[in-house]
This record gives C-alpha cells, structure tokens and sequence, in this order.
C-alpha cells in the first residue's frame, strides 16, 4: 500500500473531528443535562487513561496498526477474528453517525424527502474522499474542525443577551451512581471510540509526537463539547432536556435585535462536516483494515463496496430515535468497554505474556 | 429498481476490474469481487424492503437477556 504521512497537528485535528462527530448533534447521557458539561470534563480526563493504554500498545508495537498487532499477539488466525470483531465496530460507529445525521435533517430540514436522497449523496461524497487517501482527509479536515471550533466560540457571544447563569444550578445534585454510569458512558463514547484511531498512528510522520497530538486532540474536543453544553444549559436550563437535538434547539434560540435569528443551519451545516470526517475516517480504517486482513496491497477499489455497506447498516441501525436513545443509553457503555477498553487491554496482556515467555525461552 | 442496481453495480465492478487486471492485482480482485456481491445483495434486500432485524434492537436484546440472567428480576 501508498505510505501515505500526516503531521501530528493533522492528528489532532482529526482527533478532534473523530470525537465531536455525531456527539455535537445528538449527546449522550441526557439524563444528567444540567451537569452535562461537568461530565464531559470528568469523562475527558477518564478517557485519557483509555488512550494511553492504547498508546502504551502502540509504543510496544511501533509502526503497526491495531490490525498488525493483533497478528503478532494472537497468530494470524485468531488475531484475525479480532481484527473483523473491531471492522464490526468501526462499521457500527460510521452507520451511527450517517443515521444520527440523517435523522436530524429528515425530522427538521428535509421533512419530506426520502432517506436514500439525503443517504445516498453523502455515501458517494464519503467513498470519493476515502479514496483520494488520509492525506486528503487530514487537509480537508483542518479547515472544517478549525470552522467549527470558531463557530463554538463564537457562540459564547452569540448567547449573551439569552443565556441565565441561574440556568446552570445546582452542581451534581444528581445521585453518584448516576454521574459514575453518565461518566463511563461519556468516556466511551464519544472519547472512547478514537481506538480507531489506532489505525493511523504508523502514519504520523513523526512517531515521537503522536501522544502529545492525541491528548491536545481529546484535551480540545472535550472542552468545545464541554463549553457547547455550558451554553445549551445556560440558556435552556432544566427544559433542555426535553429536546432530542439540544444543540439544534439551542442554536434556534438566538436572537440579537431581531436581525439575527434562526441561524440554526449555518452550525447544522458546520457540524454535518464534522459527520463527513467521522464516516470518512471510519470507511478508510475499514478499507485499509481489510486490506490488512487480506494482504491486499490496495485499498481504494474496496471503499465503494465498504460504503454499500455502511449505507445499509445506517438504514438498518434503528427504527426510531426513541429506541436510539434507549441503546444509548443501557446497551452502548457495554458495547464501547468491550472494544475501547477490554479488547486493548486484553492484547496488552497477552502481549506482556508472551513477551515474558518469549524472553524465558531465549535465556 | 433492481436492475438498475444491478447496472450501476456492474459498471463499477468493470470500471475497477479493468485497472486491477491491468496491474495483474488478482488478490485485491477476488476480495473486490466478494465485496462487491455482498454489496449487491444488501442493496437488493433494502431496495426491496424486506423486513430485517435492527442492529440496535438485537443489542438491546442481548444486553435485556444478559441482565436477565445475570440479575434475575432486575
């Protein structure tokens, strides 16, 4: 395969588009909506450790991916399995954000049109992006995470004359179970699924810098996401919760001198790239990963079958935004421990043991 | 509807084919092809709505079925 570089600011940028994704549209853990942006910051922190435990893997293995890993670790059979159980949850995590995306805009924009309509565009765009390479991805990306992030700050003096300080008490007035589950749930997802990140890593061209570029990525994503959700509550307050899309809702709510209102599809139309990224990562990794898997020296001929599949998994995921959130909410923290925490743990230990045994069998 | 699946489906496959037969790719041609086809058979089952389980839904069951029998009456 092409070695394709990105710099380690490419890599954080990515980073951050990977996490902000679908989450900035549709958050998780609801039912702790007045001190969402605490959690986030809790859930950041937690998510930390999840990525130096993948970083710690990656440091024992430099150079490979995930993938690659596996095979050195569990032989070519068995770390195969492995890898097509992670090809099932990047899969997962790319329909997710394609169907998150196209419910918002068939529930508040495009009421009338067909799914395939609004699905089907995005795929062919996503397909010819995957194709082009990571590098492609990387340079597009820097201008649309650097668009949003402005946007997020610019925000802060967009809500000024609606937003109540009031809004925000009390702090954690919510049981400890409740925030340690909210907490979890919020470190897995969206933080935890940068272990698809994993994937990119031998292609930083400088190795020495991934860590930093991956803690400044999650270190900022968390804050916009945090200070998104401060605003949100600031200006809802106890109602926000109420609302399937808060951040949608929020943006509607702005209003200066009646000149500037309904601004809501200007940040939609920012945050739908942020959705672009994320699947488009999402088909990379799942092309170059069955490349991998099948020793293929290319992958572009791959990505549009790949694409077929996503679509079908994104119209297959759920049959209601209602059922969405239960899953997310009971079936998802379970979901993401296994793949952004049990599984990378599991390699490393299996790695630490047959090294050790390795290494008694030598002396 | 399907077969104008099975036309867009197949002038792909030929638009690839060709460059991976040219550069003798046979590997990446037989995966290709085998993704291609599943590809095909997905589209073909959606566009003709047939009724197929929700991947959400099978995981809710699982974890309700987990729950079930590891804390019976939860």
């Amino acid at each position: 395969m092409t070695k394709e570089q990105i710099s380690p600011r490419q890599l954080t940028f990515l980073v951050m588009s990977f996490t902000i994704g679908s989450w900035i549209v549709l958050p998780s853990g609801l039912e702790a909506w007045q001190n969402l942006w605490l959690i986030i910051l809790l859930a950041m922190g937690m998510s930390l450790v999840f990525a130096y435990l993948c970083l710690f893997l990656f440091r024992r293995y430099p150079g490979k991916t995930l993938f690659e890993i596996h095979e050195i670790v569990y032989g070519p059979v068995i770390g195969r399995l492995f890898s097509l159980l992670f090809m099932w949850f990047f899969l997962q995590i790319g329909a997710n954000a394609l169907a998150v995306f196209v419910t918002l805009l068939k529930t508040r924009v495009f009421t009338a049109t067909p799914d395939l309509a609004l699905v089907i565009p995005w795929v062919i765009t996503v397909v010819y992006g995957c194709r082009r390479g990571l590098e492609v991805i990387a340079r597009c990306n820097e201008p649309l995470i650097l668009a949003t992030a402005g946007l997020i700050l610019l925000s802060v003096f967009l809500v000024l004359n609606i937003m109540e300080l009031e809004n925000l008490y009390p702090f954690f007035n919510l049981p400890l179970p409740t925030v340690l589950w909210n907490t979890l749930g919020i470190s897995l997802f969206p933080f935890g699924q940068n272990v698809a990140i994993l994937m990119l890593l031998p292609q930083v061209n400088r190795p020495q810098k991934v860590r930093t570029a991956i803690f400044w990525g999650i270190l900022a994503a968390g804050g916009l996401l945090s200070l998104l959700q401060f605003l949100a509550v600031s200006v809802f307050g106890k109602t926000g919760e109420l609302f399937v899309f808060p951040t949608y809702e929020f943006y509607r709510m702005i209003n200066i001198g009646q000149v500037f209102t309904r601004l809501e599809l200007i940040p939609l139309l920012n945050f739908l790239t942020m959705g672009f990224i994320k699947i488009m990562l999402c088909l990379y990794i799942l092309a170059v990963g069955t490349a991998q898997i099948f020793n293929l020296r290319v992958y572009q001929p791959l990505a549009f079958p790949l694409g077929v599949m996503i679509l079908f998994v994104a119209q297959q995921l759920y049959p209601s935004i209602s059922l969405h959130l239960e899953y997310i909410k009971l079936a998802q923290p379970f979901f993401g421990l296994f793949f952004s925490l049990f599984l990378p743990l599991l390699t490393l230990g299996v790695s630490f043991l047959r090294g050790s045994a390795q290494r008694e069998m030598k002396s | 509807m399907i077969i104008l699946l099975v036309l867009i489906f197949l002038g792909l496959f030929l638009y690839e084919a060709r460059g991976l037969v040219a550069g003798e790719y046979w590997r990446e041609l037989a995966v290709f092809t085998l993704l291609m086809l599943l590809g095909l058979f997905l589209s073909i089952l959606l566009a003709s709505e047939v009724d197929l389980p929700y991947v959400e839904s099978i995981w809710l069951d699982l974890y309700t079925g987990l729950r079930e029998g590891l804390v019976p009456g939860a």
